[in-house]
């Protein structure tokens, strides 16, 4: 019997699994938190050098995508653009660091005339589940983040919300996750208010808008105020349809959100 | 000295695999659907008997996923723990020989368990925690996991024909295999 419970307690498994839980006790009284950290920043660099090719590779993709259809209208625009073509390969990494000087100036300038505090933030890689839609960006709690804090980009776009914080790293959720809510309003006569859900996590979606406000499509929708941390006038989108459903008490909208995932590498968070 | 410089670079490998993984893998979705590096690479280590190799890795990749994903932590972490132990168990219990077709039935038996953990932790979380996750589309997490069984048997083949090939260590399982 006694041999038969040292076997067991010798086991592989077994050990596995008091490690296991061994491991989840001290994180979660906090004992592991350098371990952690040297964890979080030895990966870093790798992951920011890395996400940096990606952000390169895209743009490229992104913008030879549109020449490609350029390239239907006529044989001299065809031309012009394989020459701008060859100047981007030639200059992409020039290109993309000027663009992330002027994306930087822009929200210098936008955090100046609305007297925030903000603090910049480059993206390291995208959230490690599959589920909602995330990326983590280098900076964290060390550098004052907390959860619930706004993150946006140029000039006033908001782009998702600090769900959870490490010592050196956060994880944002971008507002067109399944899971992200914030509270809005419409730039119409009536301002009307609504909460602005992720859809699909491609879109956005604000619903309980009053059926009595008039609305119309490419009107923009602004944070109110009303979330905490959340300051009134982000932008977070351009209304492209909405649905009023005779005898319902409320309308929606489809907004399109004005920034495209995959070109955020750099974005600042808004300090309380 | 040498031992001391393959052991760094094996902890620099997990690094760069998790790197890869979480920062070019992941902005695809196409390449995040087909394979799951860190959980490829844990298994290949278990199956080619760097059991301790293996485990240490999903310890990293476990707790690195854990404090970058919105899930309670522990999940990933569970999930590597319970892929690696039972691939163990099968490995030294049912599958013992080191032929072709038991290598890859230890390879989709990991990753069909390891997404069945998540499976049942999201199923959990959702029902404690519901405002947590969004609605979850099992019918395309079940395509994602059956999708990774197969890439994964198909790149352990793969491994285990260079391997082969290129090491003497398992000469005789291919030759025998032929």
């Amino acid at each position: 019997m006694i041999r038969r419970w040292r076997k067991l307690i010798t086991s592989k498994a077994v050990l596995l699994f008091f490690l296991l839980f061994v491991l989840l006790l001290l994180h979660y009284l906090k004992i592991t938190k350098p371990i952690e950290n040297i964890l979080s920043l030895s990966i870093q660099p790798i992951q920011s050098q890395l996400y940096g090719w990606v952000r390169t590779f895209e743009n490229k993709r992104f913008r030879s995508t549109d020449q490609q259809s350029n390239e239907e209208i006529s044989a001299k625009q065809r031309e012009l653009e394989n020459q701008i073509k060859e100047l981007i390969v030639e200059n992409a990494r020039l290109k993309t660091s000027i663009k992330q000087a002027k994306v930087l100036e822009e929200q210098a300038l936008f955090l100046n005339e609305h007297s925030f505090r903000a603090i910049t933030a480059r993206v390291t890689s995208r959230s490690t589940e599959h589920i909602s839609e995330g990326i983590v960006i280098n900076k964290g709690s060390k550098d004052g983040l907390q959860p619930g804090l706004p993150a946006i980009v140029k000039n006033g776009i908001i782009i998702g919300v600090i769900q959870e914080v490490q010592d050196y790293s956060s994880e944002i959720l971008l507002i067109t996750s399944a899971s992200s809510q914030l509270n809005g309003s419409i730039q119409n006569e009536s301002h009307s208010p609504g909460i602005i859900q992720g859809a699909y996590n491609l879109s956005v979606q604000m619903n309980f808008i009053p059926q009595s406000d008039a609305l119309s499509a490419d009107q923009f929708v602004f944070t109110n105020g009303l979330d905490p941390f959340i300051p009134e006038g982000l932008v977070i989108g351009q209304i492209k349809q909405i649905s009023n459903e005779p005898g319902s008490l409320f309308q929606q909208a489809s907004v399109a959100p004005l920034f495209q995932p995959f070109e955020i590498s750099i974005l600042s968070i808004l300090l309380p | 000295m040498k031992r001391i410089i393959t052991e760094c670079m094996f902890i620099i490998g997990i690094f760069v695999s998790i790197a890869i993984q979480t920062s070019l893998i992941a902005d695809y979705p196409i390449a995040a659907s087909i394979i799951q590096l860190n959980l490829f690479l844990i298994i290949l280590f278990v199956i080619f008997r760097h059991i301790f190799r293996g485990i240490i890795m999903a310890i990293i990749t476990g707790y690195y996923m854990d404090l970058h994903s919105a899930l309670p932590f522990g999940i990933f972490l569970f999930a590597f723990f319970c892929s690696i132990t039972l691939l163990l168990f099968f490995q030294n219990n049912i599958f013992k020989n080191r032929a072709l077709h038991a290598i890859i039935l230890n390879t989709s038996s990991a990753t069909l368990i390891y997404y069945s953990v998540i499976a049942i932790s999201l199923l959990i979380v959702q029902h404690l925690y519901p405002e947590r996750l969004p609605p979850i589309q099992w019918v395309h997490y079940s395509a994602l996991t059956v999708v990774q069984i197969i890439s994964h048997s198909i790149l352990i083949v793969l491994c285990f024909i260079v391997i082969t090939i290129f090491g003497q260590k398992y000469h005789k399982v291919y030759t025998a295999m032929e």
